[in-house]
């Protein structure tokens, strides 16, 4: 036997072990891959189960912005009884407003995120919301008519969907009133998702509130008139926080009710109580943080009294990332979960991925 | 002639050798890819048992005044990789509540998954002891063996008790949890 020989068969031996670790790799690897996804599938499930079920602890960790949460959690606390997967408007909004971006992953144990450079985190993670019913309004002509129209995530006109609508409005005395619209307070959508309500003329600013009720799915927004005429602050808690571009200037003895969402035998609609300020004139804090059901906030503004403020809660952009770059990984798994914000319907989608494979 | 033998013996040790040595890196390579799917595995019933659990809590907590047990059965592969594996239950003051399973044989081959729920609210507690349990559930009386570590098998339970005294009567004064499996049905 030559030297060859012995090399050629030595060859052949390292061959075949290459040859067989690359199969045991290949062969195994799919099982490996689906293992993955499974353990990812249910890791998002237990993820979203406490942040969607449980209310968190402070329970007013949303609301008291001074409060670091102990417990992560967006479920709205009651005292004699709870909803599932009804969330708490303020606790959703603080996501946006000052909660370190990668807060919650310790407390949802999910690995260290102190660690400035994410090594230590497990998962990254994000969570967003997304209206399920999307309403538009059009002033039709120069009268008080308006034209609603609803459609679906996948703007998709919606037929049949309930819809009432009322107009709150600055009277001649600078306080808030309420027009009805002329006939039925309810119409129902037709064939182009669109439906048509008509009231009396009305000068002064004005706000109409929209409620829809589509098969369980429901919404409630207040839209100023004229278009772009009124002032809008962002409802957080007892505070109504302005926008940079519109500061508001109330009176401390200034008209302001709360807008709440109210389910009829026909359908929802809105009422409005009166409540009371501490506040001072660009710094507008309620007496009392405003009822749960409470959709926005409406206060007379301006020297005169002439403007229309309407403060309430933007859940569009709520986009809580573990990481700020990174809105979603190739591998991600994605879960939704339908939720209630603030009297209106939401996707409440949750992207889950691993750090390191 | 003695430099031909000299040759033989030296190539045929280093082949004798090259085929052990491949024999082994073989066997090694195959138990760590085996090791690494049984760790998967592991890991995906690691999360199903913290995923109930989990829920478990957020029921307790759901259904106020009741001081029922609440139990939940769940159906569990009964090997890994054809091994036995044991499930635990374990309260780390620095990782707070896990569920830890790992082959009885091989310790080493484990996986761990944390509940998210860290007891701010209500303390949340963790049956760790052996106990036998008769728990009434609809017509069925079920008698329920608890205990810290379960082998992992189908019929698993998963139960939680709310502990309603001394609470300021909103919410528990203490959600106790724990694992076991059904040892009769009366």
């Amino acid at each position: 036997m030559h030297i060859y020989e012995y090399l050629f068969a030595g060859l052949i031996i390292i061959a075949l072990l290459i040859g067989s670790t690359v199969m045991v790799t290949t062969l195994s690897s799919p099982a490996s891959n689906a293992s993955d996804k499974d353990q990812l599938k249910v890791t998002a499930e237990k993820i979203m189960t406490q942040m969607l079920l449980d209310s968190g602890y402070p329970y007013d960790w949303g609301s008291n912005t001074s409060v670091v949460p102990q417990v992560f959690g967006l479920a709205k606390y009651g005292e004699t009884s709870r909803q599932a997967y009804e969330l708490d408007p303020d606790k959703v909004l603080r996501l946006n407003e000052g909660l370190p971006s990668t807060f919650a992953a310790n407390l949802l144990g999910l690995g260290n995120s102190n660690d400035p450079s994410h090594k230590a985190l497990d998962y990254g993670f994000t969570l967003e919301f997304n209206e399920t019913l999307h309403i538009s309004t059009q002033q039709i002509g120069s009268g008080d008519t308006y034209s609603i129209d609803v459609t679906s995530d996948y703007t998709l006109p919606l037929i049949g969907a309930n819809v009432s609508a009322v107009l709150y409005y600055i009277d001649d005395t600078s306080k808030i009133a309420l027009e009805e619209p002329n006939g039925t307070s309810y119409l129902t959508t037709a064939y182009d998702g669109s439906c048509v309500f008509n009231f009396n003329t009305i000068e002064t600013s004005k706000v109409l509130a929209v409620t829809v009720d589509y098969y369980g799915a429901q919404a409630a927004k207040l839209y100023s008139f004229p278009a772009g005429s009124g002032l809008h602050a962002t409802l957080l808690g007892s505070n109504l926080i302005a926008d940079p571009t519109q500061p508001y200037n109330i009176a401390s003895d200034a008209d302001s009710h709360e807008i709440l969402l109210i389910q009829t035998s026909q359908g929802y609609e809105t009422r409005d109580f009166a409540v009371q300020n501490i506040g001072n004139s660009t710094n507008f804090t309620l007496s009392n943080p405003p009822e749960s059901s409470a959709i926005a906030v409406l206060a007379v503004s301006g020297s005169n009294g002439s403007n229309l403020l309407v403060a309430d809660r933007d859940f569009s952009n709520i986009s809580y990332r573990t990481i700020p770059a990174i809105r979603s990984a190739a591998s991600a798994y994605s879960l939704e979960r339908t939720v209630l914000i603030g009297g209106s319907t939401f996707t409440a989608t949750l992207y889950l991925w691993r750090m390191s494979t | 002639m003695v430099e031909v033998s000299i040759q033989h013996i030296i190539g045929t040790v280093t082949l004798i050798g090259l085929v052990i040595s491949a024999g082994l890196f073989y066997t090694i390579f195959t138990t760590f890819v085996q090791d690494d799917n049984r760790k998967k595995e592991l890991g995906q019933i690691s999360e199903n048992v913290a995923l109930n659990l989990e829920e478990m809590i957020n029921l307790i907590k759901f259904s106020k005044y009741s001081s029922d047990y609440m139990i939940k059965i769940i159906d569990l592969p009964t090997d890994v990789g054809g091994r036995s594996y044991q499930i635990q239950l374990v309260n780390d003051t620095n990782r707070g509540l896990y569920v830890h399973t790992f082959l009885t044989t091989q310790q080493t081959v484990s996986a761990d998954s944390t509940i998210p729920y860290n007891s701010g609210d209500i303390p949340l507690k963790f049956n760790t002891a052996e106990t036998i349990y008769n728990i009434n559930v609809g017509v069925d009386n079920l008698k329920i063996a608890c205990s810290g570590t379960i082998y992992g098998k189908n019929g698993v339970v998963i139960w939680a008790n709310p502990d309603w005294n001394n609470s300021n009567g909103n919410s528990p004064s203490l959600i106790t949890i724990g694992i076991g499996w059904v040892e009769a049905q009366q």
